[in-house]
């Protein structure tokens, strides 16, 4: 999507266009042999060959503001560090095993799986991110990334794990640069304030959170709104996201619909 | 109803999506079936409005940041949209800009460039209809304005920026009112521009005026933009489109205001306006799954986005008055949800009259 939009002038409003769901890609941490790294993979590199191999994956771009970019991103991304941690653990863990996945959680932990028997063990990151989910939405497995060291031979027609859109990493791992100190966008577990002690539901809905973000504030920088079409795709996502809810919960609520 | 639904295979593993979510196929139905209602029980139509967003407007301008324009912001411009089309169904409604309400129809629609439009269709009480040539031209112009003051000199700027059909000036026949005609011999473009010049306001025998265009002797040059770059044209009275004065002075942006001879302007608000969201493709499948017929191919621009992120109003209409007389007359249940509560209004108001 991003590329199609770069060839088209800026002057309008672009058009998106959706089939089915919605989600993020996400490559294995290590590019496979003979391949130039990409995607994610880049930020495990250190910041001058990460700009290198960015300028010759996109080379219409300027190669000094692309390499001041990567440093930025290097210095002040924590899920960078969190992707550096899960590559430095790959290596010894596999050492000993063959059978297991590496998995980010939603309060951004990582977690190791080994084989069938789903047994999990949380591994130290960085301590800069901190997120509280209540435990009732973590052990919800289908929101975890699971990250993948390598291209295995049965992996190579899809080499890509999906992200499910309602991860709180989600908005800050498929827009790095209006999010560029990885802040969680919206997940399960976020309430209201509730000092009157008035509200019936505290709980904060998708909706509502990508509203509130939507409105710039004095006292915080305005980067989104900076963005020009790359914050048009992120409206238009944020309410794609939003909508693919909605439409799940109709799914599984026909019995009370019909 | 549809042929798939009669097919023994799939009895029970129907997914419904219902009329409460915006956009959906029974949505569309509903208000088809509402619209009909209306103009079923109020009759003629007064006046077919249609309100275009204005990237230019003070409000936007003011709020970008800067080098930006209207298209980097578009949470700004349909914040600003929504706001003034509030104000102008409240001039309309409570104000009674053209006279006493009776009821409306409208719609907002979303074109592929990502501007707004309104559409609303408004129903007078009969008396304040526009039947004489004297009563259209007590609201409606389509005529430059004369420069004798200064209110005057304020609107003659807006009519000359926003009301003016331009498409098919110096144009290689691109333009959609030029679709199927030759762009150098052509003379009248499917839209009726230029039209001739009118010395009075006239009724036609299928109840739509032409409006009152009159010579005066000279063209003003007016700017339009073609591949680029800007190019003055001369315009004069032939070209511009009917507008209110008022309106357009309060709202400064292209608005439209055309009365209505006959009921078929409501064929037009169903043809392109609830005609469902935008697709792209067209996927057949024996689907028997509403939510999947709907997931594929959605297609939509960013201010719309902004809109339904928001929760504005799409579609607006005055169901209540018609419901409250039907359920009046006929004690009719409904079956619909919203229709429940509704009716259930009603019903405890009729209980509290017969007390």
């Amino acid at each position: 999507m991003d590329r199609r939009m770069m060839d088209i002038g800026s002057t309008t409003f672009q058009m998106f266009q959706i089939h089915g769901a919605f989600y993020h890609r996400q490559g294995p941490l290590v590019p496979g042999d003979r391949k130039d790294a990409l995607y994610s993979q880049i930020y495990l590199y250190d910041p001058t060959y990460a700009a290198e191999t960015r300028s010759r994956n996109a080379q219409e771009h300027d190669a000094d503001i692309v390499a001041s970019l990567t440093l930025m991103l290097q210095e002040s991304n924590p899920l960078i560090r969190i992707y550096l941690t899960a590559r430095e653990r790959f290596v010894e863990i596999s050492a000993a095993e063959s059978n297991f996945h590496l998995i980010l959680n939603p309060q951004l932990g990582l977690v190791v799986e080994r084989g069938a028997d789903l047994r999990r063990e949380n591994l130290p990151t960085a301590d800069e991110v901190s997120m509280t989910l209540p435990e009732e939405y973590s052990s919800a497995g289908f929101r975890d990334i699971v990250l993948a060291c390598r291209m295995n031979g049965d992996d190579r027609d899809n080499p890509f794990t999906l992200i499910n859109p309602n991860h709180a990493s989600y908005p800050s791992l498929h827009y790095v640069l209006l999010f560029p100190y990885g802040e969680p966008g919206w997940h399960w577990g976020r309430t209201l304030h509730n000092r009157e002690g008035d509200r019936q539901n505290q709980n904060l809905s998708q909706r509502t959170f990508y509203r509130f973000r939507l409105h710039p504030r004095v006292d915080e920088p305005s980067t989104i709104f900076r963005a020009e079409r790359l914050f048009q795709q992120f409206l238009f996502d944020a309410w794609a996201v939003c909508d693919q809810n909605k439409l799940a919960w109709i799914r599984s609520h026909q019995a009370n619909i019909r | 109803m549809e042929a798939r639904d009669v097919d023994p295979a799939c009895t029970g593993k129907r997914v419904v999506l219902p009329s409460s979510y915006i956009g959906g196929d029974r949505f569309m139905q509903q208000l088809y079936q509402d619209s009909i209602t209306i103009v079923r029980h109020f009759g003629k139509l007064s006046l077919f409005i249609t309100f275009t967003a204005n990237p230019k407007w003070a409000e936007i301008a003011h709020e970008l940041l800067p080098d930006q324009t209207a298209a980097d912001s578009p949470d700004l411009v349909a914040r600003v949209f929504n706001l003034k089309v509030c104000d102008l169904l409240d001039q309309i409604r409570h104000k009674e800009a053209f006279g006493p309400w009776l009821g409306w129809v409208w719609t907002i629609a979303y074109q592929q460039c990502g501007l707004l439009h309104l559409y609303l269709l408004v129903f007078l009480r009969t008396d304040h209809q526009f039947l004489t040539p004297y009563n259209i031209d007590g609201f409606i112009s389509a005529e430059i304005p004369p420069t004798d003051n200064p209110i005057n000199e304020e609107l003659r700027g807006i009519i000359e920026t926003t009301m003016v059909h331009t498409h098919c000036i110096a144009n290689n026949g691109s333009a959609q009112c030029l679709q199927g005609l030759d762009p150098f011999s052509v003379q009248t473009c499917q839209k009726g521009y230029m039209r001739s010049f009118q010395d009075e306001t006239m009724i036609n025998q299928d109840g739509y005026p032409t409006y009152r265009g009159r010579d005066p002797g000279q063209s003003y040059a007016i700017s339009v933009r073609r591949g680029g770059a800007d190019v003055t044209a001369l315009v004069d009275n032939r070209r511009f489109v009917p507008y209110s004065t008022s309106l357009s002075l309060r709202y400064k942006a292209h608005i439209n205001v055309e009365v209505c001879g006959s009921v078929k302007a409501v064929k037009y608000i169903h043809k392109y306006i609830y005609k469902g969201g935008d697709r792209a493709t067209v996927v057949l499948e024996s689907e028997h799954d509403e939510i999947k017929r709907y997931l594929n191919g959605r297609y939509i621009g960013p201010t719309e986005a902004v809109c339904r992120l928001f929760e504005y109003s799409t579609h607006g209409r005055n169901l209540q008055s018609c419901i409250s007389h039907y359920t009046f007359l006929t004690n009719r249940q409904f079956t619909s949800q919203k229709m429940r509560i509704q009716s259930s209004y009603v019903n405890e108001w009729i209980a509290h009259l017969r007390h």
